[in-house]
């Protein structure tokens, strides 16, 4: 495998339309994330003009067509600018299930759907997870029955990001690919996927008051017989499963960068802050025993960056055909693990160097903190990660 | 023929002779004695004949006027044909005019019509040899201008070895007034000119929108001054520090921009220059277009929370920390001392 | 629809955000530096693009140099001008601003000619290295139409003259001119758009031509003014910088300083 270890030419050029973005008008703001709860709407709109959301969509569907290496470049200057990484959720979450949305959706969903998506329009979320059932997917209860050219869906959705922002925040609203049972006696394959538009009559919500990424919207939703038209089925009946396992793969791959370049970014804060900061007469910058910490830190980031990058690599492989399935999973999955873990001690450690003041709702490495904590759950647990390592290494067999 | 004289375009305005130009005299006179020449004086547009009698009594050897009914002000086209017409007659050595936005706009013009070099916003001009790199070529007595450049982040030097006159525009505010010297007859030179259609720019003033200029900062001892570190909040304490010294305060482009003071307050490229006994930098990063504006000042002190930001290499004495916790413990500190 | 022919003058400058050091000799020690667009010159080119947007017409770039990195220039497609030209000229390093201004000026010219028209002429009001600010007074001089330089906005187009807000000394004074005309325009009316990852993506592919001086018909080929050496501005500064956590040590310690360097806030 003879890596290339740089980037392109063009994908340097896209990197600096967001950077220059980035710094302008996301950097400022992000305490007021924080404060206010919600990304302020010139922020979206600003992205959505550089076409921020259409960046792995199809071009027929008014999309850029790029692949997740390329995405990945534009998530980096997202998540350096935004340590709170509320608007990485936003571009994350919408670009991989976007794209799974696309791949398995219909022509009229595509279309009707996907053409807004692109434009930064409407957003897509995920909804897999259930107030009883989160790593144990087989145990969600959400169901869907076939009625005419429409399905009927109920059930109740927990845990889930961007409930509001799919509502009220974009132009056309959004939705969420849901996850229910079309046939219980099926198991894994009686489930199927089917987009969900949070707008629907039948949808109740309620939001949380979540303790970290608060820019972005999180809460569980209840469907009471709510119609979905067919075209909006994502895949076949019964693929459910498999598709949103493939979406997971997706998005755990831009977590694990998103979590190494939060890392990375907050290792460079703390390391200014602690040049700056004495006890007992000196920089704390020079005391052996943090610079082995920080050493420490720094080397495992910089290795989540790549494995981070690799499992992107991997996913545009798959576009291409060129890799099997598994050989993905077991990748993205590694990617995330190590990241998250990787992430969570750093920032633990960065916060502990900056002392009293790191200590503040307004230090960007505490809220970055706060964020990584959802990583332990959020697409997939850290254990469900190593079991699926394990998995791939040793063999279905060995696996309970 | 060239002459060894050094010409001074005097700027009018509303009317009048301006200041800043009459005090380039001196310098033009301090070159013309190395020179062995001496000094002229272009006066250039409509119904200027009559601020002769303002100029007589300076330092100077000739004054060359034109005074022509179809000069209008900002009509760069004509005016740089006039002053032209002048300098390709009588061919001095150089001509200093002072940096204003129309000044440098007219020294351009008259650089082209005379294929000759412009050098604008110089901070000093001084007279030495020119040896040329390439072809060891020496010109003797050779006017050097020094300017900024990179924003003012490196000096440069620049001379016109070969063209005559040298145009030079010069900052204000560089040289003392120039003295008065009584019992001289002066030469007073009228040349007339004719303005055809062609020559004229036509530009037709609309509306002219003069910013307050109730303060003038740079008679201020103290200067305590907020850059986009400040805030709102950080100006009230900036102006109590100021207060306390008794002092003006002053602001960067970007905290007039935001509102939290008022423009004619601005130190910098596009604002006020200044050079006060102290000037304590209050959440300015140090940027060219602001330095460029204080950097005379005798002690600079600065307050920011950035270790690294610029202005600490240009400054005498710098406090690293939130200038919300430094500034009112100063101002305690001040009181106290003060009682 | 009016349809304006409007050119829009970019230059390609070291990299403002990396300072300049200097070799031995006094002269600028140029490797390894970064070769940006003038970021003033964007505003020139987003006052062209609304000029477009409201009048309808076409935008010109154009740039002057000797370097051989014309995608710099790529920004400047992707934020919307319809074409762009570089010319090149390895001697460009020598030029001083007459003979920049000339050669500009000729290939205006020639453009000119193409297009049948030049309404606008546009330019930063000076280059973040040589802050020499006359670009658009010798252009205009070249040419011999008028020029208009620290222009704030363009307030409108109407019957072939262009009504301008220009900063003087003290406030700002509306002109109308008639037209063509050559403008330099400030940082401070305008806001440069950032491009989309679209028009970025489809700036890559677009040709840049390269033009040669000596294409040009150029008469005037001489190099009057001079650099004769570049000198660091001394800092005569002391340079006592303090850094504590605890701030009342600090300034206890900073006014000990003054007291020592016998300094007086107080009068």
């Amino acid at each position: 495998m003879p890596w290339d270890f740089e980037f392109t030419k063009e994908q340097e050029d896209l990197r600096m339309v967001i950077r220059e973005f980035a710094e302008k008008h996301i950097a400022p703001r992000i305490i007021e994330f924080e404060e206010k709860r919600m990304i302020p709407n010139e922020i979206i709109e600003g992205l959505a003009k550089l076409d921020v959301f259409g960046v792995v969509l199809p071009e027929k569907y008014g999309g850029l067509g790029l692949d997740p290496i390329t995405a990945g470049v534009i998530l980096e200057e997202i998540v350096r600018a935004d340590l709170t990484f509320s608007l990485a959720v936003a571009y994350l979450v919408h670009t991989s299930w976007g794209y799974i949305a696309s791949k398995y959706g219909s022509e009229k969903f595509n279309e009707e759907i996907i053409t807004k998506a692109a434009k930064g329009r409407l957003w897509i979320g995920i909804a897999t997870t259930e107030p009883q059932a989160g790593s144990d997917v087989a145990g969600i209860k959400s169901e869907a029955r076939k009625e005419g050219s429409y399905y009927i869906l109920n059930g109740e959705k927990a845990y889930i990001s961007g409930i509001r922002e799919a509502r009220e925040q974009f132009p056309d609203g959004g939705g969420h690919l849901t996850l229910v049972y079309t046939d219980k006696t099926k198991k894994h394959r009686g489930m199927t996927f089917f987009y969900v538009p949070m707008r629907s009559p039948g949808i109740t919500y309620r939001l949380e008051k979540e303790f970290g990424r608060k820019g972005w919207s999180f809460g569980s939703f209840a469907m009471e017989n709510v119609k979905i038209p067919e075209e909006y089925r994502i895949g076949e009946e019964g693929r459910g499963f498999y598709i949103a396992m493939e979406g997971f793969d997706h998005a755990r791959a831009y977590i694990a960068l998103a979590n190494a370049v939060g890392t990375k970014r907050a290792l460079e804060i703390a390391a200014e802050y602690i040049k700056q900061r004495t006890a007992f007469g000196q920089p704390i910058a020079k005391f052996e025993g943090v610079q082995f910490q920080l050493a420490q830190h720094w080397a495992e980031a910089e290795a989540a960056y790549n494995l981070a990058y690799k499992a992107l690599w991997a996913l545009k492989k798959e576009m291409e055909g060129k890799i099997n399935r598994f050989e993905v999973t077991k990748i993205c999955a590694t990617a995330k693990y190590f990241a998250v873990t990787t992430a969570k001690k750093a920032l633990d450690d960065a916060m502990r160097w900056m002392g009293a003041y790191a200590y503040t709702e307004e230090n960007p490495v505490a809220l970055a903190l706060k964020a990584v904590k959802s990583y332990d759950w959020a697409e997939g647990a850290l254990e469900i990660m190593l079991l699926i390592i394990a998995r791939e290494v040793l063999g279905r067999e060995f696996i309970r | 023929m060239n002459s060894r004289d050094v010409y001074v375009y005097l700027d009018v305005v509303e009317g009048r002779i301006s200041i800043n130009s009459l005090s380039l005299i001196t310098k033009a006179r301090e070159l013309a004695k190395i020179l062995g020449g001496g000094v002229g004086a272009i006066i250039v547009g409509r119904d200027v004949k009559k601020l002769v009698k303002d100029v007589e009594e300076y330092d100077i050897d000739v004054i060359h006027i034109i005074d022509h009914p179809k000069l209008k002000d900002h009509d760069v086209i004509s005016y740089s044909k006039a002053v032209s017409e002048i300098l390709s007659k009588t061919r001095p050595e150089a001509l200093l005019m002072i940096s204003t936005a129309l000044g440098k706009e007219i020294a351009s013009r008259i650089a082209v019509r005379l294929r000759t070099a412009v050098a604008t916003d110089c901070i000093d001009l001084y007279i030495d040899n020119y040896k040329d790199p390439v072809s060891g070529e020496v010109s003797e007595k050779t006017i050097h201008c020094i300017r900024y450049v990179f924003r003012g982040e490196l000096s440069a030097v620049v001379a016109s070895p070969r063209q005559r006159p040298f145009i030079a525009t010069v900052r204000p505010g560089l040289y003392p007034a120039p003295q008065k010297i009584f019992g001289r007859k002066i030469e007073v030179k009228e040349w007339s000119i004719e303005v055809s259609e062609d020559d004229l720019m036509k530009t037709e003033v609309l509306e002219i929108q003069k910013i307050e200029r109730k303060i003038d900062l740079s008679k201020a001892k103290v200067i305590v001054a907020g850059g986009r570190g400040a805030k709102a909040e950080g100006f009230k304490l900036i102006q109590e520090l100021a207060s306390l010294l008794k002092g003006e305060v002053g602001a960067t482009r970007p905290a007039v921009d935001a509102g939290w003071t008022t423009p004619d307050r601005m130190i910098g490229l596009t604002g006020q220059t200044v050079k006060p006994d102290i000037y304590i930098a209050v959440g300015i990063s140090g940027a060219p277009q602001h330095t460029i504006g204080m950097r005379d000042s005798k002690i600079i002190i600065a307050i920011n929370k950035d270790p690294e930001a610029p202005i600490f290499k240009i400054s005498d004495y710098g406090l690293v920390g939130d200038l919300f916790v430094i500034l009112p413990k100063i101002i305690e500190r001040l009181r106290q001392l003060k009682s | 629809m009016m349809s304006l022919n409007i050119i829009v003058l970019v230059k390609s400058v070291p990299d403002p955000k990396t300072p300049p050091t200097l070799k031995v000799d006094g002269s600028l020690d140029l490797k390894n530096v970064k070769i940006v667009v003038n970021p003033i010159d964007k505003y020139a080119v987003e006052a062209a693009l609304q000029l477009k947007e409201r009048y309808g017409g076409k935008i010109i770039g154009l740039s002057l140099g000797d370097h051989d990195n014309i995608d710099i220039f790529r920004e400047i497609i992707a934020m919307g001008v319809d074409s762009f030209i570089y010319i090149k000229d390895p001697d460009y390093q020598r030029f001083d601003t007459l003979q920049k201004s000339y050669v500009l000026s000729r290939a205006i010219k020639k453009i000119e000619k193409d297009l049948g028209r030049v309404d606008i002429v546009l330019c930063g009001v000076e280059s973040s290295d040589t802050n020499m600010g006359v670009l658009a007074s010798q252009i205009g001089e070249w040419l011999e139409i008028p020029s208009i330089s620290y222009v704030d906005k363009i307030l409108e187009i109407k019957n072939g003259s262009i009504i301008v807000k220009k900063i003087i000394e003290d406030g700002f004074i509306t002109l109308r001119s008639r037209m063509p005309v050559v403008l330099s325009i400030a940082d401070t009316g305008y806001e440069p758009r950032i491009p989309s990852l679209r028009d970025t993506i489809m700036a890559r592919r677009r040709e840049i031509p390269i033009w040669k001086t000596s294409d040009l018909s150029l008469e005037f080929r001489e190099t009057v003014l001079k650099t004769v050496r570049f000198k660091q501005i001394e800092s005569k500064r002391l340079g006592k910088i303090f850094r504590d956590e605890d701030v009342d040590k600090m300034i206890d310690r900073f006014f000990e300083e003054l007291k020592r360097d016998g300094v007086s806030l107080l009068r």
